[in-house]
């Protein structure tokens, strides 16, 4: 049987051989990883912040051609630049730059827009636009073309192959909805990521706990991702729901078995622990169940999903790779850098720069404070109506007594914001921020409210009058 | 069309517009949150509806019972988002009554058996023997309602779910079975209702799958549970049987 020989792991589900050389790999590595936890304290007082952000290339030509221009783009910018799972996604990272040192702000500004004009340069070189929205809207939802790379094969056929066939993978609250039954999906999306630097792994803890906290009220003003295959969704943000059923492969009771005297001998031998104890039957997607305990927890978690992939060396950096939570910990050399996910990537710069330092006051104000954390399940609230209604439905916030009240979202806000103004200003930083933008992020709504404010009246989207839409607001830049 | 049938007809609201539309219902126990009667039963449904004061909720047969329901929606995550609101704002209002809501889908024999002060349960606990009304309050369940257009489509969305009933029974089951046959001690026509018992008011009809008032057929055999996914994971399955029809 070689590789591919059976066995049972201590759950009860069959695990092959290379999964139980992965798994073994993992716990090693998380073991010398715990163990040498004083290589990530930090010191001085720096903080170093990176950003990534994903980007589309758009043209009306054929998949291969969308493929070479990528590809020719990126072999322009390869010192900063990276594929992604789509055939047409682009990766710009930054490199860590300390925002408390002199310049810190300007200079991280400085090499992001840079880097993103580089790119620009590049893509009208190659007769492309460029896309700086959350949701591709020109792409099939099924079968969508993917990077041709092992992983991009792999890891979406494995979530394909697992879906339970009754799960219902139509979204939208438009008139018609939209089939997202592909894990490939998640080639339309693009975000806009936030690393920060922890001083130890229990401040990366902290860091991601009150992150996931954080993360719905940056996305209930920054929805950037509600038209799939020119249609209207009618969600603000339709990434994170869309990846998180593409990638649902939980049974809470296995439909798939018809035979009813099968069915009650499993129930009968299901001796699972109750989900949350000890990580059961969590999606590998969006938001954990409960707050993380401390850093081995949140590798514990990690580990608890199929790898999927097959490298033992690198079998912790794997299961990372594969921690598609709102806010996830990754670990580079020494340093332990907790990064922000659930913003979608914004049409411009400035909103981009505003939705960080929003998030690192907010965060900042958090952790000097000792802010009570909201229960998650209120946190599951809040995430869901910021992507499905933006700023429309009213919130939960924890009032004065760090207790949670619910409040018109608008209206809540605005005390997030004089905390997050609060937190800046604690660092020195509140010069940075840029309030007529913000202001305008605010007054004129979501970039996802702008676009559907101009394509509403229209019934069928063309693809012209979602390149002009687009055009106009900059999400499509040429 | 006979006038009797008419009659009948006129006591179901058929939205043909809300065709294909779920809404879920969730019945919970109230319990005490602690101190020394805590784990008790509590019989303060009326406390705790005053207390949340939403059309959302409302009480059952049981005082002890509460029942939150969400508008109609055909997207998961709207659902989903409706059945947290409930929850989150349920938990809320019962911390402040010193309660909480548990998913319990059979209760134990020694809860208080206090029926809700409504006219309509107060008559239907004087009329049933005591072993019935136990059984009625004793056991929870999540209801699921599938919009239809009329009484034909409603009767053939229920023609496809019928021969599923065993498996719809099992996949909601988290009580070896018992919530279901208390339901057939309390609904005595479980199998088969006889016409003449719910003709004048549908309501009391009490099978399993049933053509609700609102104009949805209605699911009751599914049990309880913590995980608002596993509500989905159920939704998924029975749209996955009428998907045809609808």
């Amino acid at each position: 049987m070689g590789l591919f020989r059976q066995i049972y792991c201590k759950r009860g589900a069959i695990m092959s051989k290379q999964e139980k050389e992965m798994r073994e790999s993992f716990d090693f590595q998380v073991k010398n990883l715990l163990a040498s936890r004083d290589k990530f304290l930090k010191k001085d007082d720096s903080l170093r912040v990176g950003l990534e952000s994903e980007i589309a290339i758009h043209a009306r030509s054929s998949d291969s051609e969308l493929v070479q221009k990528r590809d020719a783009i990126i072999a322009d910018n390869s010192d900063f630049t990276d594929v992604e799972l789509g055939a047409s996604q682009i990766e710009i990272r930054t490199p860590p730059i300390d925002l408390l040192s002199t310049n810190g702000m300007s200079s991280l500004t400085g090499i992001y827009k840079q880097r993103f004009f580089n790119v620009l340069d590049s893509a009208r070189k190659h007769g492309v636009g460029i896309l700086r929205i959350g949701a591709n809207p020109f792409l099939p939802t099924i079968k969508t073309p993917r990077t041709d790379k092992p992983k991009y094969r792999l890891v979406p056929d494995f979530y394909n192959r697992n879906r339970d066939p009754y799960l219902d993978t139509m979204i939208g609250l438009g008139k018609n909805q939209i089939n997202i039954g592909d894990a490939a999906i998640v080639s339309l999306f693009q975000s806009f990521q936030v690393n920060l630097e922890a001083n130890s792994l229990a401040d990366a803890c902290d860091k991601m706990n009150r992150s996931l906290v954080i993360a719905p009220y940056l996305l209930a003003f920054s929805g950037n991702a509600r038209y799939l295959r020119c249609q209207d969704a009618k969600i603000q943000d339709a990434r994170m729901i869309g990846w998180a059923a593409s990638h649902d492969i939980r049974t809470f009771c296995d439909t798939k078995l018809q035979d009813l005297r099968i069915l009650s001998w499993e129930k009968s031998f299901d001796v699972r622990p109750k989900r949350n104890k000890d990580w059961q039957n969590e999606l590998r997607v969006g938001l954990p169940s409960r707050y993380f305990r401390d850093m081995a927890d949140y590798l514990h978690r990690a580990g608890s999903f199929p790898f999927i992939l097959y490298d033992p060396q690198s079998a912790l950096a794997i299961s990372i790779g594969l921690t598609w939570l709102d806010t996830r910990t990754k670990f580079i050399d020494d340093s332990a850098i907790v990064e922000l996910r659930l913003p979608s990537t914004q049409p411009t710069i400035k909103e981009e720069m505003v939705l960080m330092l929003i998030y690192i006051g907010r965060l900042h104000y958090s952790q000097m404070t000792n802010e009570a954390l909201l229960p998650i399940n209120i946190v599951q609230e809040n995430r869901l109506s910021a992507m499905i209604y933006g700023l429309e439905r009213p919130l939960w916030f924890l009032n004065k007594n760090d207790l949670p009240v619910k409040l018109p979202a608008k209206e809540g806000l605005i005390t997030e914001l004089e905390k997050a103004l609060f937190g800046l200003n604690h660092l020195g930083l509140s010069s940075c921020l840029e309030r007529e933008i913000l202001d305008a992020m605010l007054n004129f709504g979501s970039p996802s409210s702008r676009l559907a404010a101009l394509l509403n009246p229209k019934d069928n989207l063309s693809i012209s009058d979602m390149e002009d839409a687009l055009s106009e607001l900059k999400m499509l830049v040429y | 069309m006979n006038e009797n049938f008419k009659d009948f007809l006129s006591k179901f609201s058929f939205r043909p517009e809300m065709a294909g539309f779920i809404g879920i219902e969730r019945e919970q126990f109230l319990i005490v949150a602690g101190g020394l009667d805590g784990g008790q039963y509590a019989s303060r449904a009326q406390g705790f509806l005053s207390m949340i004061n939403s059309s959302k909720w409302t009480y059952e047969l049981s005082a002890c019972q509460v029942e939150s329901r969400t508008n109609p929606h055909k997207d998961l995550s709207a659902i989903k988002l409706e059945i947290l609101e409930n929850e989150n704002c349920g938990n809320q209002a019962a911390f402040k009554l010193g309660l909480r809501l548990d998913n319990i889908e059979v209760a134990s024999r020694n809860m208080p058996f206090t029926v809700y002060p409504d006219f309509r349960y107060l008559e239907i606990a004087k009329t049933i023997p005591q072993d019935r009304l136990e059984a009625a309050c004793r056991v929870t369940g999540t209801h699921i309602h599938i919009g239809v257009r009329d009484i034909s489509h409603a009767i053939e969305v229920n023609n496809l779910l019928v021969p599923h009933l065993n498996i719809f029974c099992s996949l909601g089951d988290h009580s070896n079975s018992e919530r279901l046959r208390l339901y057939r001690t309390m609904a005595k026509n479980f199998e088969v209702a006889r016409a003449e018992e719910f003709a004048d008011n549908p309501r009391n009809c009490w099978k399993l799958i049933r053509i609700s008032i609102h104009g949805t057929v209605e699911l009751r055999m599914f049990g309880v549970t913590d995980n608002v996914d596993e509500i989905l994971e159920w939704v998924s399955f029975v749209r996955s049987i009428v998907k045809g029809a609808l």
